[in-house]
């Protein structure tokens, strides 16, 4: 039994051992307070990194190709951040890039490096309660699925005037995402903290 | 039932470590302690009337200027969502009305709500007002959808003098909007709902 109190309602609570394949739901709010998933941290660092394969993939081939008119126009990934840049909105590149490339690397790159030596030596990296300070504060700007949609959107828009051909990294994106969102839902914060907590330094 | 604040233990808003709330940082992952959220109520009401205004720009100016054969073409977020649905595009211009128009309107009104629910009528609809707070934290990230549609059109369609796309003055509004607000839906303490009375004591603490 542990002491915690509910995040969104403050509700004091003894928290038993919860087994695998449990999860404990706040008896006032209804809040989800932990969910022991089946080598939950084990598949969090596997999709992560394959997560980190498929956003190399994303970054080294093209991206969309738009065909009108007997002309064609490649985009790579970054693109969209640096044509903005060139188009004077340095500010938005800035969040662009942040939100779709930075952020969602850093969790799966931090996962990583956290994840790895716990699992494999039952080590605590130095920095690590740290990053995963970090990991928990990003998590809301990593927005690779939204892009996504904006992705999506865009062809439609497009659509009319011109074809667009998906690239190799289009592709990569996709199970970037895939194995960002997936890694991010294997991991339960509660364990998470107490593994920490367990690990030799 | 009582609150951890009732006990004087302060939990963690990172890591979730109940710990005594005289210590100043978690000893498990140094974040700074408090019972509640410091002036959450405040800061969420600042960080809306930011994204209020910024809204009024978002919304005249164009999000996107084409350029086709030296016309050039102005189109504001509305103006858009009608094209495409004089166009047929009507699942298209759906996605681009909620995310853009729908989704940040419905938020702040939401948080406003929520603002003074638990200052003017602390206990009333209390798991309503937590699942109203939980939706708004979840939604508000999808509104970014326009601002990427555009970055990816300005990085696409770049044919010479035929045809460019170029960013407009909107799209860094409406971006502001939505980190503003994802902001404010952070600042608000959803544990206030859940108090007896608004805790003054607490809040300034």
């Amino acid at each position: 039994m542990t002491q915690i109190a509910c995040h969104e309602c403050d509700l004091l609570l003894n928290l038993p051992v919860i087994q695998e394949g449990q999860r404990a739901y706040c008896p006032r709010c209804n809040n989800l307070l932990c969910a022991n998933q089946p080598h939950g941290m084990e598949r969090s660092l596997a999709y992560a990194v394959a997560g980190i394969a498929f956003l190399i993939l994303a970054n080294i081939f093209p991206f969309l190709a738009f065909q009108a008119k007997g002309r064609e126009q490649v985009m790579t990934l970054i693109q969209s951040s640096i044509d903005l840049y060139r188009n004077g909105s340095e500010v938005l590149a800035a969040f662009v890039l942040v939100f779709t490339i930075i952020a969602p690397a850093m969790l799966l790159g931090s996962l990583i490096w956290i994840l790895g030596p716990l699992l494999l030596k039952g080590k605590r990296v130095q920095g690590a309660y740290w990053l995963g300070h970090l990991i928990f504060q990003t998590t809301p700007w990593s927005m690779a699925e939204v892009f996504l949609i904006g992705i999506l959107v865009s062809m439609v828009k497009i659509a009319a005037m011109a074809t667009v051909v998906l690239g190799i990294s289009f592709w990569g994106y996709v199970g970037f995402t895939i194995c960002l969102t997936m890694s991010m839902a294997s991991l339960d914060k509660h364990l998470f903290w107490d593994a920490l907590d367990e690990a030799q330094t | 039932m009582s609150s951890a604040a009732s006990q004087g233990l302060a939990n963690c808003d990172i890591c979730g470590k109940l710990s005594n709330a005289s210590l100043e940082h978690c000893p498990r992952c140094n974040a700074t302690l408090h019972l509640r959220k410091p002036s959450s109520i405040q800061r969420v009401l600042a960080y809306l009337i930011t994204a209020c205004i910024l809204y009024i720009p978002a919304n005249v100016l164009p999000i996107t200027i084409t350029n086709q054969l030296g016309r050039e073409l102005k189109s504001t977020i509305i103006g858009g969502v009608i094209f495409l649905w004089e166009h047929g595009s009507y699942p298209v211009a759906l996605v681009i009305f909620i995310a853009s128009v729908m989704v940040p309107v419905a938020k702040m009104i939401a948080l406003f709500y929520l603002c003074w629910i638990v200052s003017h009528k602390p206990g009333v609809r209390r798991i309503e007002s937590t699942k109203l707070y939980r939706i708004t934290e979840f939604i508000g990230r999808w509104s970014m959808v326009d601002v990427f549609v555009v970055a990816i059109l300005v990085a696409l369609i770049q044919i010479g003098s035929i045809l460019t796309i170029q960013p407009g003055g909107a799209a860094l509004a409406f971006a502001g909007v939505v980190i503003i607000t994802m902001f404010a839906a952070h600042a608000f303490d959803p544990r206030l709902i859940w108090d007896k009375a608004y805790p003054e004591g607490l809040a300034s603490e």
